[in-house]
């Protein structure tokens, strides 16, 4: 299975995020995984807990947030839940979906322990983008 | 003293980076002119058969080449060697391909000005569907061996694909698959998913295929030049 490969690249994510935090005052970090996702949470956690050692995060806990499916209709706007991969409109029919929650992976949030505000000014957009 | 625990928001697609990555390659083929097409199924679904039937097809009058994915050997790319330009990537046990695979075997084929690409995947209808190849499109093969009832159980894979090619067709009338319900089961996930049917090994369906990948290449090219 893949989860182990994307939760390395998890981590690798959770440490420049947290920049300049130090990996050991990273306490939690927050992940979603949607029924589209492509991995299995039970999975992500058991990775998650293998690899942390590997970034110095072996005090860090992960915590998932299961979303649900959800789309809009291309045909006529509306917003609805997708069961059991049913990408169909019960409004007007339409099997033209485009899924807006549940296909990704993300990485939603970290947190950090804070011994000194001013030093964790920098802006995690910045860094990212 | 007890810290304070601060929150730092952050709300990224963990798979941004190989997403970029092959979105810039996805415009660098589409600028040179060359169609991508990953070929994903279950192992022994007929892939290579399909690209050797392919190759077989055009004789020589469309530019194409290969990179073949495989967990282990290099009998896949000694197989469609005598046919097309051809490179074996092998991963070691990994269940799916990932772009810097793509790219170093790019960088072994031959150069040339191809017009199609075809990367085939590792045999397996669950981690390649959560991985872009730079492919313009994907296409599922499912054969008549398999059932029927599979596009449901691999939703990701079908919802992923542009096209779905059933092949073994000659052998339906030995397996209990019914053609409408395999389609009607994959387009309850992938509403406009494009079906075709062949039999790689009696011939039949192979022109309608090529003629299919002849007019995905024209779309392409046409994005490509109005800027899409």
């Amino acid at each position: 299975m893949h989860e182990v490969s994307l939760v390395r690249s998890l981590l690798s994510q959770v440490l420049t995020a947290a920049k300049p935090v130090p990996p050991d005052l990273i306490r939690k970090v927050f992940v979603s995984v949607g029924p589209l996702s492509g991995v299995e949470p039970l999975l992500v956690k058991q990775a998650f807990d293998e690899q942390r050692a590997a970034f110095e995060l072996d005090r860090c806990q992960l915590e998932i947030e299961e979303t649900i499916l959800e789309g809009m209709c291309l045909a006529c706007n509306q917003t609805l839940e997708i069961v059991d991969f049913a990408f169909h409109c019960p409004k007007c029919d339409s099997g033209a979906i485009r899924v807006t929650q549940g296909d990704g992976f993300f990485l939603l949030r970290l947190e950090v322990e804070e011994i000194d505000s001013t030093l964790y000014s920098t802006s995690v957009h910045d860094k990212l983008t | 003293m007890t810290n304070n625990i601060r929150t730092v928001e952050v709300n990224r697609d963990i798979a941004s980076d190989p997403k970029r990555d092959a979105a810039a390659l996805r415009a660098e083929f589409a600028q040179q002119g060359t169609l991508v097409i990953n070929l994903v199924a279950s192992p022994g679904a007929g892939k290579t058969s399909l690209l050797e039937a392919t190759a077989k097809h055009w004789a020589g009058s469309r530019r194409m080449a290969v990179l073949v994915g495989d967990i282990a050997t290099n009998r896949d790319a000694e197989r469609l060697a005598p046919y097309t330009p051809v490179r074996q990537l092998t991963t070691g046990g990994a269940c799916h391909l990932e772009l810097p695979l793509v790219k170093r075997g790019l960088a072994e084929l031959p150069q040339a000005n191809y017009e199609f690409l075809f990367i085939e995947n590792i045999g397996n209808l669950v981690c390649p569907a959560s991985h872009d190849l730079a492919e313009h499109v994907r296409v599922v093969v499912l054969s008549t061996t398999e059932g029927d009832d599979k596009p449901g159980k691999y939703p990701k894979m079908f919802r992923t694909s542009q096209a779905m090619v059933i092949s073994k067709l000659d052998l339906l009338p030995y397996v209990p698959f019914v053609v409408e319900s395999a389609i009607a089961d994959a387009r309850r996930i992938q509403g406009n998913l494009e079906t075709m049917q062949i039999s790689a090994l009696k011939g039949s369906g192979i022109t309608d295929w090529c003629e299919w990948l002849d007019a995905q290449r024209v779309k392409m090219l046409r994005q490509f030049e109005g800027g899409i």
